[in-house]
């Protein structure tokens, strides 16, 4: 089935850039963490900084590039407006920001009870702001074709749901108020956040643009229409199984989970394999990212202690998996948006608009990847040599986070200088 | 062939990914002679090319093909 695009809803373009140039910086944030501290912060993922790391890349990066997409990608795929979506943007950009910060900086240094107490506060007001506006939207009727789509982000948004339901919990237990099982919750926590929210939706959208702009052919219908309701339903099963204590459910569903992941991996890899067309850097992103969310399963199978499996397969879903189809996309949607709201303004002269190209030309984008992959490659391989691996692999994520920002940075200062009467 | 016709310049852009045919037909009107339209061969209709062309003062029409693809006649207002 053809897909097909309606830029007739398409919404201005200070509603989704805040959100996809804001959320590099969180990476460099965590990027310089881990420089900075070294193997102190991948001692154990419990450690202050590395759950401080994790929220960076979690809520500033992944929840926050994954938020400005819907605002932009829900009108235009699934032809459904998003009520207010000016303020309500504006409002989920505050309130994923402060949140962020408030909730890394209280983790990661051991600040306040208060800070625990706002940042719970913060981020369950982003929440309810974020959910509020794609439910509505989603209430609505949408186009057929769109209709796996519209499945995949509620049951994405309802992992959210739950992922924040759970974490706010936990930061107010953090605080000192109330009793709970912290290492199960998190674990909980966790799962559904990674996997019911994270990948769930990451796959959820690549089923659309992965045919549509690598020219791949398009998901088969069962993948696409059984995917997110196969996790979701798994998703609860293993959290029942976690809280029950029943060792032999959970081993039974996770391995239900990663048949899932597999599936859809091998046949995302199989499309790139059969297509005709030359491999551009979009490719390449994509390639990468499946290949970690293999790894990512496979490293749940291997004889390693428990943390450092969890350190090892936490990095391989949001640096490697998501991060890595995050910022192929970016590379693509930035200089888009700017391209094409340069375009629909009759003011400015045609002489002066730049080539979609131009903007941010593929050599960049390719030199983004390459260090992208050596930061990942030294990352993974921190946990296990952390006392020789952990600086050069902040040090590399950092220098591979800049190069985004310039990237992006400047097709948005050229956005703004055209723009300029 | 009628008098209108030889004023119609033609274009294919199927088997382009997007937004490739965007970039492709606004080139081609802005290299467009006065008083001719363009004719465009899609594969999808180009929903995003349509809030363009109307704040440049360009009507369009579209018609589906039998192959799947589409005909796009765009002219200045």
């Amino acid at each position: 089935m053809q897909r097909s695009l309606n830029y007739a809803a398409m919404p201005a373009i200070g509603v989704p850039l805040p959100f996809l140039l804001t959320a590099p910086c969180f990476v460099l944030g965590a990027a310089l963490l881990l420089a900075w501290h070294g193997e102190l912060a991948l001692v154990s993922r419990w450690t202050p900084l590395t759950l401080a790391m994790t929220h960076l890349l979690t809520l500033g990066f992944l929840s926050m590039t994954i938020v400005g997409a819907l605002y932009q990608l829900l009108p235009v795929v699934a032809g459904v407006a998003i009520p207010l979506a000016g303020p309500a943007a504006a409002l989920s950009w505050c309130g994923l920001v402060l949140g962020t910060l408030l909730l890394s900086g209280a983790l990661g240094f051991g600040l306040a009870p208060a800070y625990f107490h706002a940042a719970a506060g913060v981020l369950g007001l982003a929440g309810l702001v974020i959910l509020s506006a794609v439910g509505a939207a989603l209430s609505r009727k949408v186009a057929p074709a769109a209709a796996p789509l519209v499945q995949g982000v509620r049951l994405a948004a309802a992992s959210l749901a739950v992922t924040i339901g759970l974490g706010g919990s936990l930061a107010l237990y953090l605080a000192g108020a109330g009793v709970l099982d912290a290492v199960t919750m998190t674990d909980v926590h966790a799962f559904w956040g990674l996997v019911g929210w994270v990948v769930a939706l990451t796959a959820t959208v690549s089923f659309q643009v992965i045919p549509m702009f690598q020219g791949t052919s398009t998901y088969p219908r069962l993948l696409e229409t059984w995917l997110p309701p196969a996790l979701f339903g798994l998703l609860f099963a293993w959290s029942a199984a976690r809280l029950a204590g029943a060792a032999g459910w959970r081993a039974a569903v996770e391995a239900g989970v990663a048949l899932v992941l597999l599936a859809y991996a091998a046949v995302t890899l199989g499309s790139f394999r059969k297509r005709k067309r030359k491999p551009d850097v979009g490719t390449w992103y994509w390639v990468l990212a499946m290949a970690c969310l293999v790894l990512a399963v496979l490293v749940h199978y291997l004889p390693l202690d428990s943390d450092t499996r969890a350190l090892l397969a936490g990095m391989l879903l949001m640096l490697g998996f998501a991060m890595s189809a995050i910022n192929g996309m970016l590379y693509k949607i930035v200089p888009f948006l700017v391209w094409y709201h340069l375009q629909c303004d009759p003011a400015l002269p045609r002489e002066r608009l730049p080539q979609l190209k131009t903007i941010v030309n593929e050599e960049r984008a390719l030199r983004q990847w390459r260090w992208h992959a050596v930061a990942l490659a030294l990352s993974l391989g921190a946990p296990l040599a952390p006392a020789i691996l952990a600086r050069p692999a902040g040090l590399f994520l950092a220098f591979a986070i800049l190069l985004l920002i310039r990237d992006l940075g400047g097709a948005a200062l050229l956005y703004l200088r055209l723009r300029r009467p | 062939m009628s008098k209108q016709d030889t004023h119609i310049v033609g274009l294919d852009v199927s088997g382009l990914l997007p937004p490739e045919p965007m970039e492709h037909v606004l080139e081609a009107l802005a290299g467009l002679p006065a008083g001719h339209r363009l004719q465009v061969l899609i594969d999808r209709e180009p929903f995003p090319l349509y809030r363009i062309l109307e704040r440049h003062g360009y009507r369009h029409s579209i018609d589906g093909r039998e192959d799947g693809r589409y005909q796009l006649l765009i002219e200045k207002r």
